[in-house]
């Protein structure tokens, strides 16, 4: 036994790594996939629209041509328990709204918190149109804190909930995958060849 | 991108060159080639000559690596070979998968102290050509030496123009190399020892800037602050010298040049240029038997080292000093500030009041909420001062109880000498707080930054001597330390950290006030002429807009004092700002144009008559610029150029 590890080569235990990190990703992947696919399915998980009257504004003032922030923290609610996954909207704004966030509370939660917070990412190539995403989950409460500043000039569109995804969608890879794939197989493939020296007693 | 590659191979065929041509570690051999350059630089940019000196950089690189390809012609493949050590190639990998990504996320200036200096002052000499103390501008630290700024300027030396995120890219690059110096102790081939330090550094600056879990972005590896540079260039200039195995020149002449780069990041890099002089010294003294320097042998070998270190240290605080007295007629051992003292007697008079002879009130609350700080204010992910240093104590016993003999007499040594670098440390921010810190003084104002920087390179130091006793001490368990330390590392920042607080997850939205002055000032750019004296109004009471105007119209003068008009100003306060009271103001302070940033009621009623065309419209995305003229009534404006930028 000692003897086979003992011939396992460096480059072997990067490999196998780094493809077991990308099986695990991919592998998770699939199970949001399937998860959310049962979840449409059975009814739970269902596409539908809103618009901005729908929410409950906090800070944000309605206007003739559309809505102003009178605060640097406002905010839009919706008290709605559902399955939530995603949501798309358009907004025209007449300065740069800055992060544009998303907090959600799950059943039994009593305030929103940092840690459930959602980052709206621009849809790729407009600068109007957002999106909102996380694997889906159960959640009684959105809350969308749409500009950084007062006095902002907002116009809203529709806001999509939960719009079905390509397959290919769930697979999505970004750098921040890339650079955790190889920072973690690069760390983990040194602690297993720790492990071989430790096992072998052979030390480089 | 062209002109960061250019500055990036110039480093490392300079590198090249220094390790083939006079053997030194060729760890260490990318920091030093890069402070090398850098310094060259910086000694012709005080006598005027920046863009010639960068250029006589560029070609004194390429002069060196053909003189090594020639001499080692025979044998050029080992040589090439042998170059690449895996914290070279970690150096090599690192820096160009930053090159990409920065170059992908675009990250602009955002940072409050960018404004006012840091990022200021690059901008402008790229811009000019020449340091900042050559010409007038509305940059405030104009006495900071400009380590940091010929840096930036030597990688973006090829491009026609000022790019922001080349600025971060050039402080990585540098922080990079302090990491492969770091790793010089596993000369002979141990790649994954190697690598796991060099994982470790990467984190600690995280685990130092990010303190609290909620994601909003902090600017590690995208800031141009000097902070980390100082503490991790502190620990390079330890790294250097004692990490390496030689017993000769090659172990000291390496340090001096990154002690002069030490020196001019900022003031404070004077006292951290002494701590490690006398860390290495220390080390010299108790850890090297056959030492000699410049045929010097033994004790007093090590003796004119010291000097030497200290020697260049000296010469480059004083070499910027004569040169701020010479260009700005300004001189920098006063320190301005609260007391008005020079260095001298504030040391004095600090001593004293330390002792217990004078302690004024002042002293007696800042001494007490200093110590009080130290245990209280997180200041990392560990938490408190306290925590740090017992996470530094435990690094260090480790790397003692596992070492060899030689290793734990070296690494008690460090861990004495640091303490006492620490407490020196410590007692001078406390003077700084009480003789140079105004009434903000109590609040001890970016305690957390000043503190960090000798954590971080304390932390690192302690590495060392856990790397050294990897390499000749106890095989298995001081591996399971390093690597154990280093997976903690990635954990605990894995956990504090998402995509979306760190430089991976920088958008165009991430930075809304920078963008919105950014498109004002573009919007007034052809109304102002270089020599306006502007003020600027606004309602933002934080004094941040003010901040970013002064980086984005960096070449006019911009009166220091801001006009708020918040909504929360008491009649008392709003009779302060009276237009009788401004004009005499204005006047004083030369005013010729207004530029208004935004206004809100208040202000209209109290000054909207004034204006020949109104300033109701200036609303958030609005801008507005006024020629500001003097009356018998006092000023009234004319228009020049407004509108939704």
């Amino acid at each position: 036994m000692i003897k086979r590890i003992e011939k396992i080569k460096a480059w072997q235990i990067f490999t196998v790594t780094a493809l077991v990190f990308v099986l695990g990703f991919v592998m998770m992947c699939g199970y949001h996939c399937i998860r959310e696919t049962s979840a449409r399915k059975d009814g739970t998980l269902v596409t539908y629209t809103l618009t901005a009257d729908d929410f409950e504004l906090r800070d944000i003032k309605k206007t003739d041509d559309g809505w102003r922030t009178t605060n640097h923290d406002s905010q839009m609610r919706l008290e709605k328990e559902q399955k939530f996954s995603s949501m798309k909207f358009t907004m025209d704004y007449s300065v740069e709204p800055g992060e544009i966030v998303v907090y959600y509370k799950e059943p039994g939660d009593e305030h929103y918190s940092e840690q459930k917070r959602l980052w709206a990412q621009p849809v790729d190539g407009t600068d109007n149109r957002y999106i909102v995403q996380m694997p889906v989950k159960q959640v009684t409460a959105i809350r969308l804190d749409p500009s950084m500043f007062a006095g902002n000039n907002l116009v809203f569109g529709d806001f999509v909930f939960n719009e079905e995804k390509q397959i290919a969608d769930y697979f999505d890879v970004t750098y921040t995958h890339v650079f955790c794939l190889v920072l973690y197989t690069l760390v983990v493939s040194a602690c297993l060849k720790y492990g071989q020296e430790f096992l072998t007693k052979k030390f480089d | 991108m062209l002109s960061s590659v250019a500055a990036l191979f110039t480093i490392i065929i300079f590198a090249f060159g220094l390790y083939a041509l006079t053997g030194i570690s060729r760890r260490i051999a990318p920091l030093v080639g890069l402070v090398l350059l850098c310094d060259v630089a910086m000694v012709r940019a005080m006598g005027g000559g920046l863009y010639a000196g960068t250029l006589a950089v560029y070609i004194m690189a390429a002069v060196v690596f053909a003189l090594a390809l020639y001499t080692h012609r025979k044998d050029l493949c080992n040589k090439l070979k042998g170059f690449f050590a895996p914290g070279v190639v970690l150096f090599v990998v690192s820096s160009a998968v930053m090159l990409l990504v920065l170059r992908q996320t675009q990250p602009v200036m955002h940072g409050w102290d960018e404004f006012s200096f840091w990022g200021t002052s690059q901008k402008l000499v790229k811009q000019h050509n020449a340091l900042y103390t050559y010409y007038s501008s509305s940059m405030l630290g104009k006495s900071i030496p400009p380590s940091m700024a010929v840096l930036t300027y030597f990688f973006g030396f090829a491009s026609g123009s000022f790019v922001e995120w080349v600025c971060y890219f050039a402080y990585d690059v540098l922080f990079f190399a302090c990491f492969a110096a770091f790793t010089a102790v596993f000369e002979e081939k141990q790649p994954h020892s190697a690598f796991m330090l060099y994982t470790a550094a990467f984190m600690i600056p995280f685990i130092f800037e990010i303190t609290e879990i909620n994601s909003k972005l902090y600017s590690t590896y995208i800031s141009a602050y000097g902070d980390i540079p100082l503490a991790l260039v502190f620990s390079g200039a330890v790294a250097v010298c004692f990490c390496t195995q030689h017993t000769d020149s090659r172990r000291v002449w390496p340090v001096l040049p990154v002690l002069v780069f030490l020196t001019l990041i900022k003031d404070m890099g004077l006292a951290l240029s002494c701590i490690a002089a006398f860390v290495i010294f220390f080390d010299m003294v108790v850890g090297i038997k056959d030492f000699s320097f410049v045929k010097i042998r033994g004790f007093f070998g090590k003796c004119a080292a010291a000097a030497s270190m200290l020697a260049v240290t000296g010469i480059s605080y004083i070499g910027w000093s004569v040169h701020l007295a010479k260009v700005l007629t300004l001189d920098r051992s006063d320190f301005g500030g609260s007391s008005g003292m020079g260095m001298g007697r504030m040391l004095i008079a600090g001593v004293k009041a330390l002792l217990g002879i004078e302690r004024d009130r002042k002293f007696r609350e800042i001494f007490a909420s200093m110590i009080s700080a130290f245990f209280n204010l997180k200041v990392s992910m560990f938490g408190s001062g306290l925590m740090v240093v017992a996470v530094i104590t435990a690094v260090f016993a480790a790397a003692f109880i596992l070492g060899d003999k030689k290793g734990r007499i070296r690494t008690a040594t460090a861990y004495i000498t640091t303490w006492i670098g620490f407490i020196g440390y410590y007692v001078f921010h406390i003077f700084l707080y009480v003789y140079v810190f105004r009434n903000d003084a109590y609040t001890l104002p970016s305690y957390d930054r000043y503190m960090y920087t000798f954590y971080i390179g304390w932390l690192c130091i302690g590495l060392f001597c856990l790397a050294l006793a990897v390499k000749d001490g106890h095989r298995l368990l001081s591996r399971t330390a390093l690597f154990g330390f280093a997976a903690g590392c990635l954990l605990i920042v894995s956990f504090y950290a998402d995509r979306g607080n760190t430089f991976i997850g920088v958008n165009r939205n991430s930075f809304p006030k920078r963008e919105l002055i950014r498109r004002k000032a573009e919007f007034l750019q052809d109304a102002i002429s270089s020599d306006d004296v502007i003020y600027i109004g606004s309602e933002d009471n934080s004094g941040e807009h003010w901040f970013i105007y002064t980086y984005e119209l960096a070449d006019n003068k911009i009166v220091q004092d801001y006009f708020v008009w918040d909504g929360t100003k008491t009649e008392d306060e709003w009779d302060e700002m009276a237009p009788a009271v401004m004009t005499q103001y204005f006047k004083d302070k030369g005013v010729t144009h207004f530029l208004i940033d935004n206004v809100n009621e208040e202000f209209i009623q109290r000054y909207g008559d004034r204006f020949d065309v109104p300033v109701d419209e200036i609303g958030l995305n609005y801008v507005a610029y006024y020629k500001v003229n003097y009356n018998e009534n006092g000023f009234y404006f004319t228009f020049v150029k407004g509108g939704a930028a």
